[in-house]
This record gives C-alpha cells, structure tokens and sequence, in this order.
C-alpha cells in the first residue's frame, strides 16, 4: 500500500473537517454534527486501512457512512425516518460480517459484500430522492446536493464491485470521488446559509413595508368616523397582497353563539363546507353563499383555528383529507391554505385566511410567518377598535342622558302649593346628574289636592319624553270628579301602544280631600303609600293593585280610601330612599324611617323631611347613591 | 352583561349574564328582534346568572314578552331569584311574566306535540 495515497486522503478527509468547523461556527445548522462524525470516520477508516490493509474494511465500514448519510438527510429535512429499515437490516449484517472476520467459519466473497453495498447505496439513493420540495423542511440543501452526492456513490461502488478494493487507482482516482461530492455538500451549506440569511433580511423589510402600509390605511379609515366594515376590507386586502395570495377572507366569533361569521373577503373565497348546487352556478352567489353561511366553531379547518387557538398551513390542499371538497377541478378549488387565528391575550376574536388557487401554487413557510405577524398586528387593532367603540357608545349614552336632566328638571312643579288645612314638603336627588323620578303637586277645585309620584324605567331622552307625556296626561286627567284609580286607568290607556313598553312607569296617586279629612290612594305598581298614625306612634303601609303604566292597555287599578286625623303623616316616595344602601350593603329601613317621623313630625313638613335626608344621608355614608331619590310628604294639620 | 345560546331542539335558551341595566339593556332587545328575524320560533330567557337588575332591565323583558306575544310566539322566564325575583315583585309583573320554576319544566312546555 502506497503510503502517500494514505496521506493524501487523510490530508482530504481532515480538511473537510476544518471547513465543516468553519461552517458551524458561523451560524447553527441541522445536521452539521453528523457530517463531521462522518469525515471523522473516513479518517480512522483510511488509518486503520494502512495498518490492517484487509480487503473488506472498506466496504463494510462504506455501511456506517452511508448510515450517517441517511439520518442526516433526515435530520435536515424533517421527512420520513427511512433510516430506520437501513439501521436494523445493516447493523445484522454487519455483526454478522465482523463475526465471519474473527471466527472464519463461512468465507465473505467479497464481490456478494460489494452486491450487498451497492443495494444499499440504491436505497439510499432512492431516500434521499424521494425528499419533497414541498413537505420538507431545508429540502433546497438536499436538492442542490443530491445528483452529485448519489452519483459520485453509485460510480464509486459500481467499479469497486467490478474491479475490487486492491487496485491502486481505485484509491487514486475512484474513493476520492466520494470525499469530492462531501465537498460539494459542504459549498452547497455555505450557500444555504447566505441566501437563508438574504431571505430573513427581506422577509423582515417587505414585512415592515407592508405592516406600514396597513397602518397608513388604517389611518385613513378611522380618522373621521370609525367604519368597523371599512377597517376589516383593509386588513383582508393588506394581508393578502402581503403574501401575494389568490383571495383571503377574515371571520370574526359571533358575539352570542359559538359561530364564525364572514366579515369580509378577497377575491373569490369559496367555502369549505358543503355548498348546494345552486350556488356554485355562478362566482357571485357562490361569494354570497360563503358571506351568508356561519360556520361553526371546530368545524372546517377555520373552526379548527378559532377552537384551538394555532395556525394552520396546509402547503398542498390534495393531501390533506380536510379540503376533500376543495380539491375536485370545479369552482371550489383551493390549491394552498393559510389560517391564523387572531388572538388577544388568551380571547380568540376570529380568524384571518388566505388561499392560492392555482393549480401547483403553494404557500411557502415565509408566507406563513408573514401572515402571521400580521394577524398579530391585526388582531390588536382590531380589539383597539372594539374597545374604543364601546367606550363612545356609553360616552353618547351620557350626553343623551345630560340633555334629558335639563328637560326633566323643568317639568317639576318650580314651588309646591300652599295648602289650608295640610303642609305639603318634598325632597327629590337624582343620581349621577339624572332622574328617572317625577313628582307633581295639583291642586284641585274646593279642598281637593292631588299628589303624583311616578318612576320611568331608563334614562336619557325616551325615558324624558315619556316622562312627558306622562305629565301632559296627569295634567289634564286629574279633575275633581274623576278618583285616583280612574286617573291611573285613563293614564295607562293613553300611554300603552305609544311608548316602547321598555320604558314602562310606576305612579302612585294620592287625592287628598282636606275638608274631609279622606285620602284616596290607587297604585301602579309603585311603592305603596306609607301612613304614620300620630294617635299610634305607628308606621302603616297601604297598597293597592295594578300593573305598571305601558304594559297592558286594559289594565285595571285598585282604589284604596282611608281617613287620617290632625298630625298624620302621608308619605309617597321612590325605591332611592327605602333601598338606599350603605357601605355594608344595608337598606334604610321602615323602622328607621319611623323614628325619624315620630322625633321630628311636631316641627313640620318641612323640617320633617329635611330631618329624614338627614337620616337617609347618615345611613348611607359614603357609599355610593345608585338610585334616584324623591320624598313627597303630606302633613294633616 | 352576557348573552349566551344554546339550543334545545326547536327551543333556544338565551342565558343572561351579569348585569342587566340602562348600559346594555338593548343587546337582549336587539338579540331577540334578530332571532325573531331569522324564524326562531320558541324561547326561554335563563335569568339564573344575572347579578343585577334595574329598572331598564326590567323594560327589556317587557320588550321581549310583548314583542314575542305579538308574533304569538311562546316564551318562558326561568332562573327568578334573589335580587331579579325582588326587583320582578317590586314592580308587581311577577304573574304577568310567563315565569316558570326551572329550565326543564320550560322545555317541557315548549316542547313540539307529537
């Protein structure tokens, strides 16, 4: 054996060592560790040949080099593990051919070895042809490799098999071809590296351009008035000229059921679940059946998005038995599919898609990571914008209701009436600026006088004009020959059918007869009218039945009468002052009122109520007031 | 406040949860004039999960009944207790509502005769 052939590939393998060591210094790369153990081997392969010159360490150590070959395709690539078979149908012969070496019972016929070897280098041939451009990961590294490295392989073993290990040109010429294709492998990771490099420099600027060019749009469409439609089109648009797609759409959860439903489109999207014959007639009922139709949470690979919160890349629609609808040659095709969902902390809020349609066009991982940056960028403008909406919705709701305040306040009495033989006293507090409370004062012809205490559900102008018609009607319905429960009666059949019923109301009446000494009392639906007896000492309710005003339009009232003696007091008022709460979560109570009426009552009506504002005022402390107040309070004299 | 549905046959439930005030009172009107629009034909409101109630919250059930009892479509109230069953009582609607004790008992009035 020549000694200078030994140097001279051993020279070959260790410098191929030193520039895999240059390589993986300069940037991580998959597979680069199996390499080196692979050179390694072929320089203890070619030392233990100068010393042991045996004719079948080559071909049996070429099992191991082709093994590290197998999985070091499939550590770069990600694909099908067709190492395994090899390792388990080698590593048997091998032990099987180190054991003939030691304990010649059965002689290697070197030339069956070579057979042996040279089927494997056909199935690894046949591995590392089959790696697709399409599934694999890194597949550009084992593309630009594979012709050199397999055919540099095939010749070496096909004149080996032919002419044998022992020819010194064998070693000269044919077992340096395969260090040779080793080389090339290693350029070809060099050019990886920089167009890899190259790529993730532009993928970063075109992102920057395009996420720029998305907010300028989005400036444009929410400087004036926000336009939820307009914002989505930009953001679908935006997305899919981002990745040079066909056609996208965005979907967004419905707000009450678990359903996506179809915000807005590009191009034509078609759907991805079963769609009747009739509309696929034409791209324009096709495109309406796909805006109309929900699609359920978890059903279609949209659903599966929104349900599990992970993107999907489907690279090729034909592989994968989701899109079975979407890949028979019609109107439904889809060739590629991206969806991402759009995530706000952990609240899914929809999902962004984007399609290629054209036959043999695929997303690539780029697309991908684009697509989904930018539905980062979108799903946190467009949870802003949700924010923002609502906040201006409530914000138009407390103008509404301000304006409301200053009509309101003009329709209480400006000053109560003076009375003979009765004090009248009243005290009303709205909360936060508006009340939903009304009261009125009517005196009537002779003695008589009438007390309205009314309540209207809701706030801001319809509660208002309610409150309105309301007093339009008391006005002109409370007349001495008509009674407290006939009033209620004639006020219902007037307002039900002309307001929105969810603006109903709660009125109590009281018809105060002071030559008599006789109240009459009818009730819709409000507190009941609360009687303190001064003979007693005690604090009686009296109630009478019937439906609020607005409900029903033949409703009927109940009226109650009683007679009150000198220092009675009668007292209307609205759930604020009975529910007032304090800090603990208390009502004020009867009891309490009570007291306050019997300590207080000898000083007047005036004094009287101020003295249970006091008292409420006490109670509640510094707990908010969340409800509106309003006394009316009648003293006999 | 939040609104859920689910289904039950023919049936929908509508779940209302939190609170029912002046701020969003018109999602449950605004719900239910949709689901009329698109055929529904059968509901139950669950007020089980409703924290709190005023008066416009009241006004939205109002809205509800009259406007299904004018399509003469059926509708059951279940889940009235606490502090919505007070505010119910208050206003003196607790028979004027079509209220019923639990969800099965609605279901089993709505549901279809066969």
């Amino acid at each position: 054996m020549n000694l200078f052939i030994l140097w001279a590939k051993l020279f070959l393998s260790l410098s191929l060592l030193i520039l895999l060591a240059a390589l993986a210094r300069r940037r991580m790369l998959p597979g680069l560790g199996l390499l080196a153990a692979l050179f390694a081997l072929l320089a203890v392969r070619d030392v233990a040949y100068s010393v042991f010159p045996l004719p079948l360490l080559i071909p049996l150590s070429d099992i191991p080099v082709l093994a590290l070959l197998l999985v070091w395709s499939r550590v770069v690539t990600g694909a099908w593990p067709a190492d395994r078979i090899y390792l388990g149908v080698n590593g048997a012969f091998l032990a099987g051919a180190v054991l003939a070496l030691f304990f010649p019972l059965v002689t290697l016929n070197p030339f069956a070895v070579g057979l042996f070897l040279l089927a494997d280098v056909v199935y690894v041939a046949i591995s590392i042809g089959l790696v697709s451009q399409y599934t694999a990961q890194n597949a550009a590294l084992i593309f630009r490799t594979r012709f050199i490295l397999i055919s540099a392989l095939f010749i070496s073993h096909v004149i080996t098999l032919l002419y044998g290990y022992e020819g010194l040109w064998v070693h000269w010429v044919v077992l340096p071809l395969a260090y040779l294709a080793y080389g090339s492998t290693l350029l070809a990771y060099e050019r990886f590296t920089n167009e890899e490099q190259e790529k993730s420099i532009q993928f970063f600027s075109s992102n920057l351009d395009s996420t720029y060019a998305f907010m300028e749009n989005l400036g444009g469409a929410i400087t004036a008035k926000i336009d939820l439609p307009r914002v989505m089109e930009i953001i679908i648009d935006s997305a899919v000229r981002g990745i040079g797609a066909d056609a996208g759409a965005i979907l967004m959860v419905d707000e009450y059921q678990d359903v996506l439903r179809v915000r807005s489109t590009y191009g034509i999207y078609p759907p991805l679940l079963p769609v009747p014959d009739l509309a696929k007639v034409r791209t324009s009922s096709l495109k309406q059946h796909f805006r109309d139709t929900p699609i359920p949470i978890g059903a279609t690979v949209l659903g599966e998005a929104v349900k599990s919160g992970l993107s999907v890349m489907i690279r090729d629609c034909r592989e994968d038995p989701r899109m079975g609808q979407n890949v028979k040659d019609d109107i439904l095709f889809v060739s590629s599919l991206l969806a991402i969902p759009l995530v706000v902390g952990n609240r899914v809020l929809g999902v962004i898609s984007a399609l290629k349609r054209a036959e043999n066009q695929h997303f690539t991982d780029l697309d991908f990571q684009h697509l989904k940056t930018f539905a980062d960028y979108a799903s946190i403008t467009i949870d802003n914008l949700y924010t923002y909406l609502e906040v201006l919705e409530k914000r138009q709701m407390e103008k509404e209701v301000e304006i409301a305040a200053q009509i309101q306040k003009r329709l209480l009495p400006a000053e109560l009436p003076q009375l003979s033989l009765a004090s009248l006293a009243v005290h009303s507090l709205p909360a936060r600026g508006v009340s939903g409370d009304y009261y009125d004062v009517l005196p009537l012809d002779g003695d008589k006088v009438a007390l309205v205490i009314c309540d209207v559900a809701g706030k801001g102008i319809p509660a208002a004009m309610v409150m309105v018609m309301i007093r339009s009607i008391v006005h002109l319905l409370v007349t001495p020959g008509r009674d407290a429960a006939a009033t209620l009666t004639e006020i219902n059949q007037g307002i039900t059918g002309r307001i929105e019923i969810d603006h109903f109301a709660t009125i109590g009446v009281l018809i105060y007869d002071q030559g008599r000494r006789e109240a009459q009392y009818a009730n819709a639906a409000h507190l009941p009218l609360m009687v303190y007896r001064h003979r007693t000492g005690t604090l009686g309710k009296l109630d009478a039945k019937g439906l609020p005003i607005g409900v029903e339009r033949d409703a009927s009232y109940e009226l109650k009468n009683l007679h009150v003696e000198p220092g009675d007091v009668l007292v209307l008022c609205t759930d604020g002052i009975i529910e007032a709460m304090n800090a603990d979560g208390q009502q004020y109570t009867l009891g309490r009122l009570k007291a306050v009426i019997e300590k207080s009552a000898a000083a007047g009506a005036e004094k009287l109520v101020e003295a249970i504002r006091r008292d409420v005022d006490a109670h509640v402390g510094a707990a908010r007031q969340h409800d509106d107040q309003t006394l009316l309070l009648l003293q006999v004299r | 406040m939040e609104l859920k549905l689910r289904k039950a046959g023919p049936i929908y439930v509508i779940d209302v949860i939190g609170e029912m005030d002046l701020y969003n009172a018109f999602k449950l009107k605004d719900l239910v004039r949709k689901m009329v629009d698109s055929n529904v034909a059968s509901f139950v409101l669950n007020l089980e999960h409703v924290s709190y109630m005023d008066s416009s919250g009241i006004g939205s059930l109002l809205y509800v009944h009259s406007e299904l009892k004018k399509k003469g479509l059926p509708l059951r109230i279940v889940g009235v207790t606490g502090s919505v069953r007070k505010v119910i009582e208050l206003t003196k609607l607790m028979e004027y509502f079509p209220i019923v004790a639990d969800l099965n008992t609605a279901l089993q009035q709505l549901k279809p005769k066969t």
